[in-house]
């Protein structure tokens, strides 16, 4: 990370394979959050996914564009039977939510590790 | 290129051109907003809602323009000008759009403001962001 206001995605699954984890790190902004919803495309590409888990703990800042990403991730969750989880939501991620109402849509977890359970049901 | 601000708004506040330095942006404003008084909270909510107003220049508008920040005896007020003119006034803001990013930025810049307005001249628009300074009144 060379740039510091970049923007990495890491994409794992877990243990079981039943679920694929997006880890964001750094700015989440207009210049980056297309990098997001192609990362969503490729999981969501191949055999069915049940749960997808995006971590935003490690985000430093997030724009409209990032917002915009996450509602795109979860239109695609929906129509793709796949079950949304997002972790870590704080700092502007978690202001944007309660202005615009989107708290009450999204499944939020506080971290990975608690959200693993709800993809192993 | 830099176009030189009209007589009328030069000679007060703060003024800088746009830049890719969102970042700064951010610290400038949190900066100029608590020294008038703001909290921690509404510098963070109005340094949110200029970053969107900057994005859209930046992203829809070649990111040609200024920012100019000053405070009166009751608002802290944040200006941006975008030379494009892209952003119409009338825009529907009363309601959270479905999707879309610069939906959510009209929105949040309304949200997070105690005033918002967007204003067209001659081909250049005008975003004007205002927070209510605390009142300092003794009894």
């Amino acid at each position: 990370m060379d740039d510091p206001e970049e923007m990495v995605c890491v994409v794992s699954m877990s243990v079981d394979g039943r679920a694929w984890i997006v880890q964001v790190h750094g700015f989440m902004d207009f210049r980056h959050a297309a990098l997001l919803r192609e990362q969503v495309d490729a999981v969501l590409r191949g055999a069915h996914v049940p749960v997808l888990i995006v971590d935003l703990s490690t985000v430093a800042f997030c724009d409209s564009s990032g917002l915009s990403a996450l509602v795109y991730a979860l239109r695609r969750c929906r129509n793709a039977s796949t079950h949304l989880i997002l972790t870590g939501v704080r700092g502007t991620q978690e202001r944007w939510m309660t202005i615009t109402g989107l708290s009450r849509i999204f499944d939020r977890r506080p971290n990975v590790t608690d959200a693993l359970p709800a993809a192993a049901g | 290129m830099f176009t030189p601000l009209p007589d009328s708004l030069a000679g007060h506040g703060v003024t800088w051109p746009i830049s890719l330095d969102l970042p700064r942006l951010r610290d400038l404003v949190c900066h100029h907003a608590r020294q008038a008084g703001l909290s921690p909270q509404r510098a963070g909510d109005l340094a949110l809602a200029a970053n969107e107003a900057v994005t859209n220049v930046l992203d829809h508008a070649g990111g040609r323009g200024w920012v100019r920040i000053w405070a009166d005896d009751g608002f802290l007020n944040v200006e941006v000008v975008d030379l494009a003119g892209r952003l119409a006034p009338g825009a529907r803001l009363d309601e959270p759009p479905q999707a879309g990013p610069r939906g959510y930025g009209l929105w949040v810049m309304r949200s997070l403001c105690d005033e918002f307005a967007i204003t067209q001249q001659s081909g250049s628009s005008q975003v004007r962001l205002r927070m209510r300074r605390p009142t300092a009144r003794r009894s």
